[in-house]
């Protein structure tokens, strides 16, 4: 596999921002529902979406359909999968809202985190072609 | 694929309608004089998780498929609450029965203030969830500079 200088971590760099994006809606979702009856809190396991990714890129990219799919944009090959929490609102809803918050500024710090160090890498990339100069 | 922005909004959206309906509740509370003769009824919102999305979305499977995740929310309708109307004693009010009795409207306000300051909290958090996806989408662009 031919990775060229995009190759590296940038590559899994940005994997995670795509996991991180759909993560913030699937959560923005359960905080858009906390009051309608009969829903279910969602979530992405972010380190299974991961893995899953890296384990692709092992074995090779191309030989897995979705990485050159293109279609459905991120988050259509997501596992979404329902959280199991103890329903305490009577009404069947399982989200709790100040859970779901430190979820959604979680995910939300560690996606600008990441962005940050793809943009850095992207700079060193522009400094060596630059020479330093 | 839709935008954690369209999600966001509609829990916005989805929480103004209460609250209005919270507001006409509060404003009738009075009332006894509206539809068909009869007091004021209590009105609340209805809040659905919006289906047709789920199946806009990823693989177009609905139910645990992948990309079925990201569901806004919507008022599927506006019921009127079936409770018992208030009935107290006051002869001299045009609206009274023979016995003297006035119906009064089953609007609760110490209850309809408790669900305003809970509608305005997931107006907030809606909000708050809008902001961090505003500045992640910064950052994104940011990585360009």
């Amino acid at each position: 596999m031919v990775r060229g200088i995009f190759g590296g971590v940038i590559p899994t760099l940005e994997r995670i921002l795509d996991i991180r994006s759909y993560r913030h809606r699937v959560l923005a979702s359960n905080i858009a529902n906390e009051e309608t009856p009969g829903y279910k809190a969602r979530d992405v396991d972010f380190q299974k979406e991961l893995n899953r990714e890296v384990s692709g890129m092992v074995r090779q990219t191309v030989t897995n359909r979705r990485h050159l799919s293109g279609t459905g944009g991120p988050g259509a090959d997501m596992e979404v999968i329902t959280r199991r929490s103890p329903d305490i609102s009577g009404d069947n809803n399982s989200v709790n809202l100040e859970k779901e918050m430190v979820r959604l500024t979680e995910n939300a710090k560690k996606y600008s985190a990441t962005a940050t160090i793809l943009g850095k890498k992207f700079q060193m990339l522009r400094e060596a072609i630059k020479e330093g100069r | 694929m839709f935008s954690s922005f369209a999600v966001s909004a509609s829990g916005m959206a989805a929480q103004r309608i209460r609250i209005n309906t919270i507001a006409s509740n509060l404003a009738n509370v009075n009332t006894t004089r509206g539809a068909g003769g009869q007091p004021y009824r209590r009105r609340d919102v209805v809040f659905s998780a919006d289906p047709v999305f789920s199946n806009l979305s990823g693989s177009g499977i609905s139910g645990t498929g992948p990309g079925d995740g990201v569901i806004p929310v919507k008022v599927i309708g506006i019921i009127e609450d079936s409770r018992p109307f208030k009935r107290v004693y006051e002869p001299g009010h045009p609206d009274a029965d023979s016995d003297g009795y006035l119906l009064l409207p089953n609007v609760n306000p110490l209850e309809e203030m408790v669900n305003m300051m809970s509608a305005m909290r997931a107006y907030e958090a809606n909000v708050a969830a809008l902001k961090s996806e505003k500045e992640m989408k910064q950052k994104a662009l940011d990585i360009a500079r």
